[in-house]
């Protein structure tokens, strides 16, 4: 009896407390600035799309150098000579910098993730570990372009604190917080990004990569192992042309026919290059917008992704391009 | 834009166009397959000169008014050079002046802060 009554009491509490924690939830609710949870969810999301274009985009730029060190090798090879080790020094070095610039992104992403369940659902589970896995990557990649920062325990202040589940002003509140701490990290990450000598850290020379690459295509190329007839048959395909069986034959006997098709070569990994050096410029211009509508969000005025949309929507056509320029070789 | 940043623009310019030139040479040297021609020396020099470009684009120019005497000669080598891309047959002669464009490029670079 006793222990019936001992259950039966534990049973009373339990739902006592349920229903008392349910009362508090939907009080809560009642005050949800939808709204400000809305725009806080869509920045959120923009954050994501643009973190992910631009790791996408990093990626391609990592395999670009892949290309041009492999093509360096052979020509040192083929010349039996190793003359590049200055460049080819250079260019590990700005596969390293890359490596921290795509680990940067990657840390935004997961911060902009976390934003976004807590203005979607109220989840706060992890987005304290995002927040400051997000502002460490932030001061591992400004040490490794060396320009070192070290971001104020200001930004972190609040992050920590509250539940797993956070409604209401609480939730606007820790939102407010999550952007401001964001926000804070990327003003930092442009202010390095801006700094000429980080971007010519970070970019290669494209002319120098383009020359290099097109170097070793034309040397294989000239010693028979290649042939052009892909390249001509890509070149005549919208006009329904498509290169005879002797074409190659006809293309050896011809300095001219060759030298037409090698600028064509030049061209192909020119604009993937160049794809490269712009797409550093774009992503600058991603963070920018974005930094734009953290500070309209914080204020509590309406925000506004069209701008950014544009950003991301043209780092999508230079993927295409550099991949495209990718699939050719 | 100011006088220092224009300026350096320019002489990246022509250390731009000697790491071109010197390319070119051995791509057109390569094309001319010469027989028993040995182009490892004309690619060594290539190499030099994209090396002295790539090391300068990471520097600042320094400040010194004799560097106007040292880009003109290396835009004159250049010049030349570039105007006989089309007629590459004597590849120990390439040498020479590739060898030449990389000392000219060279003394532009000291301009350049380490």
């Amino acid at each position: 009896m006793t222990c019936m009554f001992q259950k039966g009491n534990v049973m009373f509490y339990k739902l006592a407390s349920a229903l008392f924690a349910t009362s508090i939830l939907l009080s809560a609710c009642a005050t949800v600035p939808t709204a400000t949870l809305q725009n806080a969810a869509s920045l959120a999301k923009a954050g994501e799309a643009a973190s992910l274009q631009m790791e996408t985009s990093l990626t391609i730029s990592q395999k670009s150098l892949d290309l041009y060190r492999k093509a360096v090798a052979f020509n040192d090879g083929f010349n039996s000579a190793h003359a590049s080790i200055q460049l080819e020094r250079k260019m590990a070095s700005i596969q390293r910098r890359l490596t921290q610039y795509r680990s940067l992104v990657q840390n935004l992403f997961l911060a902009y993730s976390a934003m976004d369940s807590l203005a979607e659902y109220g989840g706060a589970s992890g987005f304290d570990s995002a927040i400051t896995g997000f502002s460490a990557s932030v001061s591992r990649f400004s040490e490794a372009v060396g320009k070192p920062v070290h971001l104020s325990a200001g930004l972190q202040q609040g992050i920590q604190e509250g539940g797993n589940l956070l409604v209401g002003s609480v939730q606007v509140k820790k939102l407010v917080t999550v952007s401001r701490a964001i926000d804070g990290s990327l003003k930092q990450v442009i202010a390095i990004l801006s700094d000429p000598t980080v971007r010519a850290a970070i970019v290669p020379i494209s002319a120098e990569m383009q020359g290099m690459v097109a170097q070793a295509a034309v040397t294989l190329y000239s010693k028979g192992v290649y042939s052009y007839g892909p390249i001509l048959n890509q070149f005549g395909a919208p006009f329904g042309l498509r290169a005879t069986a002797e074409a190659d034959h006809t293309v050896r006997a011809s300095k001219r026919l060759q030298a037409g098709l090698f600028a064509v070569v030049r061209e192909t990994v020119n604009s993937q290059v160049a794809a490269s050096e712009q797409t550093y410029d774009l992503e600058l211009g991603a963070l920018r917008a974005l930094v734009v509508q953290h500070k309209k969000f914080e204020k509590g005025e309406p925000i506004s992704l069209q701008n950014l949309a544009g950003i991301v929507s043209n780092l999508q056509a230079l993927t295409r391009v550099q991949q495209s320029a990718g699939a050719q070789k | 834009m100011n006088n220092t940043l224009e300026k350096r623009a320019a002489v990246l310019k022509s250390l731009a166009s000697a790491a071109d030139v010197a390319r070119q040479a051995y791509m057109a040297a390569l094309q001319a397959n010469v027989p028993g021609s040995d182009l490892s020396e004309l690619y060594c020099n290539e190499m030099a000169a994209a090396t002295i470009w790539s090391s300068a684009d990471l520097k600042a120019l320094g400040p010194d008014p004799d560097i106007a005497t040292a880009q003109h000669a290396l835009d004159e080598a250049i010049s030349s050079a570039r105007a006989d891309l089309t007629s590459v047959k004597m590849i120990s002669d390439w040498v020479t002046r590739v060898t030449n464009l990389v000392n000219l490029a060279t003394k532009v670079s000291k301009y350049f802060l380490a």
